[in-house]
């Protein structure tokens, strides 16, 4: 253990905490940006501090500080106890946490290529010749993006676990944004929108990537869309893309599955859970076909980890099997409310926030089925992908999503073309109608970096395994008018 | 770090670079938060972090660093990287070097109030107490947050620009739940003194209690009456939609092309004010640069964007002091939306309702078709039936589907009382009021 967390450790025991983690973390970002072929944004940035977790008079107290020296470490201890004491005036009982081994591990990164080794100009020139090339008639506005993440964490505990993990992650994209005449914008995106795809791993993922390829068609298809019939509004057989399907997981799996959620800590914010303790492996969240899981040890993925921010060692459970609600997301202490082992789901964004529980790889189990049988399989049909807007209730029950492309299907097959598609539904309803998902040729991982939770907010990245499923008699195409 | 020992630090560092044009932004921040729920305190943090942003230029080469190490030395290397990284890169031939110094007001001095920079874990945890106190009375359970913040942001150039600004801000939130229904109470002020945690308390509490055993109502077109804080969430999409220069450049600005045309009801004004004491001010955008008041809507006609000095350069416009972090790419941003106020009260809005909704609180919104601002999201925390005049009773949560700039124009009301609602991001503030609009289109419902 370094000389900072035993000094740490030591001052929180000095002043009366039964328990302290302390969580140093060196971390470097790189967030390049193009537009239309040009540099638009290199940011780097360094960030590098602590932060002191305590349990004192049976309650928590935090604080967190930029600066790392001695002399601070002493104050953050203390303002941190400090802390514990005032909150323990309104408890109602002490925090337990659930016991765990006592771990010292090292945990290297999975990059091939550092991607800090890589030029900001090399970086650049694959943005732009990508956009460049998706600079075709009508398209207005060419986007592309990379980031990077390089990190040590140092995780110490007062029950004498140390383990220091370093972690690499890349991340890039690119959209197209087309414009007509008559005042319609569409936008297509690759290989996923926002930040694109996201991996533990180095420069090797950015150029597996493999844009200038890509840049074409999706350019084309966004113009395509402008001309596209709208989604009709209906109910239809649904079948989601791989990566509209990883949005699915997210906010209708992953968030409802927090075991905090469920237990009313984040009502506040982003809300409560429908899949309350007495639904604990009786509830029928999915078809049999069903399987969810969250699993911390897929190589790569972005939402794996090694060791949470307690700790805990990350490991795979099933959160949903056969369709039926089996486990939650939990931390140290609230999994042995529910009568849960701790399974490596508390994260913290950076080392100045403290840890709350987080997805990690919260993954669809494939199937058996080829896209050709998911979609022959549908006699009349809609098939959506590429994630354009969600929104979801306080409860995770009621949901709406927007793709960017969808296609009808007629007999079994592809046709038309159809711009702004959307469908809407209930979580249990929507799984419990799932009756296909592509097999393993047809899964992916992707990476999202832009997972929001908690107060004060705090930014998870996350991955979801995915394959194209299906789903029956789904309502689309909501009108607004 | 006191601003004298800050300045001092930003100089000396601007002295030792090499680049043609150098900028420091520095941002100082001591936040705390007690975070409840279950009628329990389950978290409560504090945070103390500096970061400082350098964007170093050579020609139209453009480097940008950040490090927390907020030393001498760490402001040396920052400087040093910023450089290097500058050298490194391909030229961006729409970058117009960084701006020249202009005069920037001063602040109030009610932006930084001594009382909140140096506010105790325990007398938050009163406060909470207070409300916790008032739900079980009720048998109910309080969930929510009180947070105090004091920063300081500091920015100087090679241009000769050098703005300083210290603000705090206290804000404290509470849902308050029970069975089958929720209610929502909050207020913000710079002041921490100005917060009532009784009249919270009290309000959320109403709420869930009044809203208890909701029907379902069919979805379809309503009449609503808003809360500002229904307002506030369908502002916020707006403000990301439509009124910086980067909307226009991605063609999601329902202004463009509009300006002084009637768009929506001529009770409506939308503006950004970062001098207005009735909001949480600030003088100056993250390029030192003078914020501008920017009329988004007048009465109802079209007006303007807000502008950073790049989106001002390339579009042929001058900044209106709203740039964030540069370089982002995120645009210019207007971080102190009002609404003007109108001549009513809420209770004025329901009295003239015979059958609509209100709406406490939005959720989760998201835009659906952004050219006309179509959005879709949920209500939550207390939506009521209003029938004849009065609510009557809560209904359950609805989703809606609808085009903002619609309800705009079918906006009849707008209330005197505007309310300050700090924003979660620790930066900047709206102000705004209850509003009335005659069609509002709920497409489904949450059980």
């Amino acid at each position: 253990m370094d000389k900072f967390a035993e000094r740490v450790l030591r001052a929180a025991k000095r002043l009366g905490a039964t328990y302290c983690d302390c969580r140093a973390v060196d971390m470097e970002r790189e967030d390049i940006s193009v537009v239309g072929g040009m540099p638009r944004a290199a940011v780097h940035a360094h960030q590098r501090g602590f932060g002191v977790r305590i349990i004192a008079d049976g309650a928590w107290g935090f604080s967190s500080s930029s600066v790392v020296t001695d002399a601070e470490a002493d104050r953050i201890v203390e303002e941190a106890v400090a802390i514990a004491h005032a909150s323990a005036l309104a408890k109602k009982a002490d925090i337990v946490l659930a016991p765990v081994d006592a771990v010292q591990d090292m945990v290297p990164h999975q990059a091939d290529i550092d991607p800090f080794l890589i030029s900001d100009a090399e970086k650049m020139s694959v943005l732009a010749e990508a956009t460049r090339a998706m600079m075709v008639p009508f398209v207005v506005l060419a986007r592309g993006q990379m980031q990077f993440l390089k990190e040590r964490k140092t995780f110490a505990s007062s029950e004498g676990t140390c383990v220091i993990q370093d972690r690499i992650e890349s991340g890039a994209g690119i959209s197209a944004m087309a414009a007509s005449d008559r005042g319609g914008v569409q936008v297509r995106s690759y290989p996923m929108s926002f930040s694109g795809d996201n991996a533990q791993a180095g420069w090797e993922f950015i150029e597996g990537m493999k844009f200038l390829e890509h840049a074409g068609p999706t350019a084309r298809e966004a113009v395509a869309l402008l001309s596209a019939r709208p989604c009709p509004s209906c109910v239809l057989d649904l079948v989601v893309g791989g990566q509209q399907l990883a949005l699915q997981v997210h906010e209708s799996c992953g968030h409802p599955s927090e075991l905090d959620r469920v237990m009313g800590m984040e009502a506040s914010f982003a809300g409560t859970s429908f899949l309350t303790p007495e639904k604990k492996g009786n509830f029928r969240y999915g078809s049999d076909i069903v399987n969810l899981t969250a699993d911390a040890t897929i190589p790569h993925a972005l939402g794996a980890l090694a060791y949470d921010d307690e700790g805990v060692k990350g490991r795979k459970v099933y959160l949903v099997r056969n369709g039926i609600f089996e486990q939650y997301l939990n931390s140290r202490a609230s999994a042995p409310v529910v009568g849960e082992e701790p399974m490596g789901a508390m994260r913290a964004d950076g080392f100045g926030r403290a840890p709350i529980v987080r997805m990690t790889s919260i993954n669809l189990e494939p199937g058996d089925l080829t896209f050709g049988q998911l979609i022959g399989g549908v006699e009349n049909g809609l098939y959506v992908d590429g994630i354009r807007s969600w929104s979801i209730d306080d409860r995770r029950l009621n949901f709406q999503f927007g793709s960017e492309i969808g296609w009808i299907i007629k007999g079994g097959k592809l046709q038309d073309m159809v711009r702004n598609p959307t469908y809407t539904g209930v979580t249990y309803e929507f799984w419990r109608s799932c009756d296909g998902i592509g097999g393993p040729d047809l899964y992916h991982v992707w990476g999202v970096d832009n997972c929001g939770k908690g107060e004060p907010m705090q930014v998870a990245h996350v991955s979801h395994g995915t394959a194209p499923a299906r789903f029956r008699q789904v309502h689309v195409g909501v009108l607004h008018e | 770090m006191s601003r004298e020992e800050l300045h001092d630090l930003m100089q000396d560092a601007l002295k030792g670079s090499e680049a043609d044009q150098t900028e420091i932004v520095a941002m100082m921040t001591d936040s705390a938060l007690t975070w409840y729920a279950e009628n329990m305190i389950h978290q409560h943090v504090a945070e103390h972090t500096g970061q400082v942003q350098v964007r170093a230029v050579q020609g139209k080469k453009v480097g940008s660093s950040s490090t927390t190490d907020c030393t001498a030395e760490g402001l040396k290397l920052v400087v040093q990287q910023a450089s290097q990284a500058a050298r490194l890169m391909p030229d961006d031939p729409d970058f117009p070097g960084l701006p020249q110094p202009q005069p920037v007001l001063v602040a109030s001095n009610s932006s930084w109030i001594a009382e909140t920079a140096q506010s105790k874990p325990e007398e938050r945890v009163q406060a909470v107490r207070n409300v916790i106190d008032r739900a079980e009375r009720e048998g109910l359970r309080a969930a929510g947050t009180y947070a105090v913040q004091d920063s300081e942001l500091a920015v100087m150039s090679s241009t000769g620009v050098a703005a300083y600004h210290r603000y705090t801000v206290a804000a404290l939130k509470a849902v308050i739940m029970g069975e089958d229904s929720s209610g929502y109470g909050f207020m913000s002020s710079a002041d921490v003194g100005e917060i009532d945690p009784d009249a919270i308390g009290e309000q959320a509490v109403r709420t869930a209690v009044e809203t208890r055993h909701p029907i379902e109502v069919e979805p379809g077109a309503f009449e609503v009456v808003l809360s500002p804080f229904a307002v506030e969430e369908l502002m916020s999409m707006m403000a990301y939609l439509a009124f910086s220069a980067r909307s226009v450049e991605e063609h999601t600005c329902f202004l463009e092309g509009h300006e002084g045309e009637q768009i929506v009801s001529p009770l409506v004004s939308l503006y950004d004010d970062g001098l207005d004491p009735a909001g949480m001010p600030l003088p100056f955008d993250f390029e030192g640069m003078p914020k501008n008041h920017v009329d988004f809507l007048i009465h109802g006609r079209g007006g303007s964007v807000v502008y950073d000095s790049y989106y001002a350069a390339k579009s042929g416009h001058v900044t209106t002091g709203h740039a964030l972090q540069q370089p982002n790419d995120m645009g210019p941003y207007p971080l102190n939306i009002f609404m003007g106020a109108g001549d009513s009260t809420e209770a004025d809005m329901v009295s003239h309702v015979e059958r609509g909704i209100y709406v406490t609180r939005f959720w989760y919104g998201n835009p659906v078709e952004p050219r006309r601002a179509v959005v879709t999201g949920t209500t939550r925390d207390g939506t009521y039936l209003i029938e004849n005049g009065r609510k009557t009773r809560g209904v359950h949560n609805l989703r809606f589907t609808q085009s903002l700039v619609d309800m705009l124009e079918h906006t009849v009301e707008i209330s005197r009382n505007r309310a300050v609602l700090a924003s979660r991001y620790g930066i900047g503030a709206m102000v705004l009021p209850s509003m009335r609009s005659e069609e509002f289109r709920f497409t489904s419902v949450s059980r």
